[in-house]
């Protein structure tokens, strides 16, 4: 059998619900409200475990009063029966849902239930850029007390979202009325839009044909938006752009073209020493031109060796040849020719510079993108000396390839 | 979790290039191993073809000596078109190359030091520190050896007996002094070279092809310090006397320090110095060609012709 208590309590949350409903019908154009279901949390000493029945009691109390508020400060309620899924802070996903379903706010109610205390909390958002517009919360003791302690914070939370309303005027009328366009390189690239202050992005779809047009989004006069399109191996592209009255051209999604690389590294064969390398694009991210200087020593750290410093030059015209510019592993081409001057550092050597001529008709490479436009950097080099000094007429190192690795940092 | 994925990536890459780092099929530096030791080079090819207008069909023996501050690298030759030369180099440097008729002036592709800083001997022709022809009528035996103002021509008079042929500096006729070899065996000396402060002699034994080499700090210590039967271990210290070694292919050297020996291992030539004193060292010469090597015999330099390129090379050596 129902105790007293439980049954007035339920006659009382039964005619507030009524007046309630009648308030919302009469305001049908009014401002509307997005209320949620409330967002319960149970007793930690318990595993997190919520008396269901309590909670029951308390969350319709406090919807109903907020109800009943809202409809009396002159905004019309719309129910969303799907739970918030991301949690606290759960502004972005709440403010993003009342907007597609056209309010201007949205409420989100939270009832925490241990043995004998309940602690409540109502928090309204601005649909348009998801700011706290007002909120009220505290503790009671469990108990018929409790529900005029909900009706008193739902009473001060419309209290404060009429003055929070009030200061905002002309907002609904800086609302952008046009839908943006992305355009982007990447096929299935997942776009995502972050304003300003939010730190989670608003999944706005995939790029199919090369664009997606972003589904409405109560997007705010004056705002820059950073728009960015993410794949699987794939670096991500970003774009920022200001929102006006005029609706901007399409947003292009692109890394922009290469100006230069600068490549750092060693390989085989001259461990002790440094490679550096300059390439520069001629409009085209699929073409270079390079030089490279390398400076490095020979020494086999045996009895009556000098060390035999190497200045070698490298310059030639290179090509990616798979894989397109945004992907993170690039593969390529590149040939060209050399000198190569190394200086005997003896003392008593009469002899101290060579210079070798070098032809490099095959070099391989291969980049994977780091970070931004850093990369790791690795090279087969197959070159063929001409003979005209130390190096013997023929394949450089018998045949065998020369690998580098390095760095590459590149400018745009 | 994207940092560890990237730093993933990078250590991966690095864990490729040390695998294929190690592998023989990358090979080492690009450049000849030797050219960390080398003093100089010179187009001796080009300088056959100069004096014989022919390039060079086969290199004789090669002797590095160096006499009163001088020094000079003399180099048999035979040209494609059959001339037959002696080079003499400037031992620093390979330049200012002279060359002689071989068979026109009784020269041998053994080469010593005259005495009194007079020169270079080369079979009937003397030769001064500048290598000019001086005299092609010396009396002719392979060696020559000189101290004290004496030049001593070495002679095997009987297959066990090395005579020591004395002459003054003018190569006046002195004396002889014979040094017992105490052995059976069919020893030829093959080289015999004076250097950093030793004198050192290389034998053959023809039947077994195994060498033995002898160093002394002078002549007279050979045929006065009891060394008379010079095969005989019980009579010369260790020090100055290595064991019987083999150069499966045929190519010794004697330095001071030790005989060199060539071999070959899958890489190439391998030149292996055997100390009198002390344990052996190795020297790759990776991915060469036919090749020609000589060692001086203070040990200090040692010299290769390589066919392939037509290049002589002055290097230090590697112990």
């Amino acid at each position: 059998m129902m105790r007293p208590d439980r049954a007035l309590a339920y006659a009382l949350i039964l005619a507030i619900a009524l007046l309630g409903a009648v308030a919302a019908e009469a305001e049908d154009t009014s401002p509307k409200v997005t209320l949620f279901p409330t967002l319960l949390r149970g007793d930690p000493s318990r595993g997190g475990a919520v008396d269901e029945e309590s909670a029951a009691v308390y969350s319709a109390a406090l919807r109903s009063s907020l109800k009943l508020r809202l409809g009396e400060a002159g905004y019309s309620v719309v129910e969303d029966g799907e739970s918030l899924e991301g949690g606290f802070p759960e502004a972005a996903e709440a403010s993003s849902r009342a907007a597609k379903a056209g309010s201007s706010f949205a409420a989100v109610c939270e009832l925490s239930l241990t043995p004998g205390r309940i602690a409540y909390r109502i928090a309204i958002y601005d649909a348009t850029d998801a700011s706290l517009g007002a909120g009220d919360g505290f503790s009671a003791f469990s108990g018929l007390a409790a529900l005029s302690l909900l009706d008193g914070a739902a009473a001060r939370s419309v209290e404060k979202l009429a003055a929070y309303d009030a200061r905002r005027p002309g907002i609904a009328r800086r609302l952008v009325g046009y839908r943006l366009v992305v355009l982007c390189p990447i096929e299935g690239a997942e776009v995502s839009v972050e304003l300003p202050g939010s730190s989670a992005p608003i999944r706005m779809g995939r790029i199919s044909g090369g664009r997606l047009e972003l589904p409405y989004y109560p997007f705010v006069q004056g705002t820059t938006l950073t728009v960015a399109a993410a794949a699987l191996g794939r670096r991500t592209l970003r774009a920022s752009v200001a929102l006006g009255a005029e609706s901007p051209p399409s947003i292009e999604l692109s890394e922009g073209k290469p100006r230069y690389d600068l490549l750092l590294g060693t390989g085989t064969g001259r461990l002790m020493g440094l490679g550096g390398e300059l390439r520069f694009f001629p409009g085209s991210e699929w073409l270079f031109g390079f030089a490279e200087a390398r400076l490095y020593a020979g020494y086999d750290f045996q009895q009556g060796s000098s060390p035999l410093v190497h200045t070698d030059i490298w310059e030639g015209l290179g090509s990616y040849l798979f894989f397109p510019p945004p992907a993170r592993f690039r593969m390529g081409y590149s040939m060209g020719y050399g000198i190569l001057v190394c200086t005997v550092t003896a003392e008593d050597a009469s002899d101290r510079q060579y210079c070798d001529f070098a032809l490099l008709p095959v070099e391989l490479f291969g980049e994977y993108r780091l970070k931004g436009n850093m990369c790791a950097w690795t090279s087969l080099r197959f070159a063929y000396a001409l003979g005209t000094a130390l190096l013997p007429k023929g394949w450089i190192g018998g045949g065998a390839p020369a690998l580098s690795i390095g760095a590459l940092w590149r400018k745009r | 979790m994207k940092i560890l994925r990237d730093a993933g990536a990078a250590l991966s890459l690095l864990a490729v290039f040390g695998f294929l780092a190690s592998c023989a099929f990358v090979g080492n530096d690009y450049y000849p191993n030797y050219a960390e030791r080398l003093l100089a080079r010179t187009d001796l090819d080009s300088i056959v073809k100069s004096a014989s207008g022919s390039s060079i069909a086969e290199i004789g023996g090669m002797n590095y000596l160096e006499s009163s501050g001088s020094s000079a690298l003399f180099v048999e030759v035979r040209a494609g078109n059959g001339a037959h030369l002696l080079l003499a180099l400037d031992g620093s440097g390979l330049g200012d190359a002279k060359a002689y008729g071989f068979d026109a002036y009784g020269l041998s592709s053994n080469v010593g030091i005259a005495a009194s800083g007079a020169g270079y001997v080369s079979g009937k022709a003397l030769f001064s520190a500048g290598r000019a022809l001086v005299s092609d009528s010396l009396p002719s035996q392979p060696f020559l050896l000189s101290e004290a103002g004496s030049n001593y021509f070495l002679s095997l008079s009987a297959p066990r007996t090395l005579q020591f042929l004395a002459y003054d500096s003018g190569f006046n006729p002195l004396s002889t002094t014979s040094v017992d070899l105490a052995s059976a065996d069919n020893w030829e000396l093959v080289a015999a070279a004076q250097g950093g402060g030793w004198y050192c002699l290389l034998f053959r034994d023809d039947g077994s092809g195994a060498y033995r080499a002898f160093r002394s700090p002078s002549l007279a210590a050979l045929w006065s310090s009891g060394w008379t039967t010079l095969f005989d271990d019980a009579t010369v210290p260790a020090k100055y006397r290595s064991g019987a070694f083999r150069s499966d292919y045929g190519s010794a050297w004697i330095t001071a320090d030790g005989p060199v020996v060539r071999s070959y291992d899958n890489n190439g030539t391998v030149l292996t110095i055997e100390p009198f004193s002390g344990s052996s060292s190795d020297y790759s010469l990776s991915n060469m060609g036919d090749s020609s090597f000589s060692f001086g015999a203070s040990g200090e330099l040692w010299f290769m012709y390589e066919r392939k390129t037509g290049q002589l090379d002055e290097m230090r050596t590697w112990w």
